[in-house]
């Protein structure tokens, strides 16, 4: 995996600052599909303020509008998710590969203690 | 930067003082020994950034800012790819700790490339002037 490579999850980020953002997908992953109207009724906002959300939560790829009847149902599509989570993943595998081998060298230029020797440049 | 950007962040105590750590995060016969693939910097703002990976990833970038030894920024993007590819922003912070440095490294999403007001500078200017004058 190209650790330093962000794609497209930037969209995934933004979406995701917002709380109220997070509690939907909480919900949808836990109970999903919900409509915007069942969704008000557990969150402390307007069905307007919700369906708001849901847009912004869609545009980021997140969640999925499906007409059901007379219904439009929200799903929760996380596969962009699991695309930001593994960009953190790699990203912060390879800071943590680096900075052992960081701490080993430094290390080993000083004996193992925080002398006040410079490395020989 | 706020908290809808890809981030990562890792602190760690080294057993150096911060001079020291510093020459190490930007020389490259040291970066050679802990980075990984090779990685040259220029640590002046609008110094060039470039990376080759072990795996040959490739990545081009810009020193942002450039304050020994507090703190070290830049940005880099992968290489041949269109100008907008987005690209993230590493900074290193060092701090004077009772056993040697506390340095904390960030990697995050970037804005569009907020390119400093200097032009790129090249290695071969590095060169010349490391050529001739005490480091």
């Amino acid at each position: 995996m190209n650790g330093g490579d962000v794609g497209d999850v930037g969209p995934v980020f933004s979406a995701l600052a917002d709380p109220t953002r997070r509690e939907v997908v909480r919900r949808l992953s836990e109970r999903g599909p919900w409509t915007a109207t069942r969704l008000a009724t557990v969150l402390p906002i307007s069905r307007q303020a919700v369906a708001k959300h849901l847009g912004a939560l869609s545009a980021a790829g997140l969640v999925e509008a499906e007409r059901r009847g007379r219904e439009t149902v929200y799903r929760l599509t996380p596969e962009p998710l699991a695309a930001a989570m593994s960009w953190m993943v790699a990203v912060g595998a390879r800071w943590d590969e680096r900075l052992n081998a960081l701490r080993a060298y430094l290390s080993s230029m000083h004996g193992g203690r925080g002398r006040s020797a410079g490395p020989r440049l | 930067m706020g908290e809808d950007k890809g981030r990562v962040e890792r602190v760690v105590i080294l057993p150096a003082r911060p001079d020291d750590v510093w020459e190490v995060l930007v020389d490259p016969s040291h970066l050679g020994e802990w980075f990984g693939g090779r990685l040259d910097v220029y640590p002046v703002p609008g110094g060039d950034v470039i990376y080759t990976g072990d795996d040959g990833e490739r990545r081009r970038g810009v020193v942002v800012v450039a304050h020994r030894p507090e703190r070290l920024t830049f940005w880099w993007w992968p290489e041949g790819v269109g100008s907008e590819a987005p690209g993230t922003r590493v900074e290193f912070r060092l701090a004077e700790a009772a056993e040697g440095t506390v340095l904390s490294v960030t990697e995050e999403e970037g804005e569009p490339m907020p390119l400093p007001p200097r032009a790129s500078i090249g290695f071969s200017a590095r060169r010349r002037l490391s050529a001739v004058g005490p480091r």
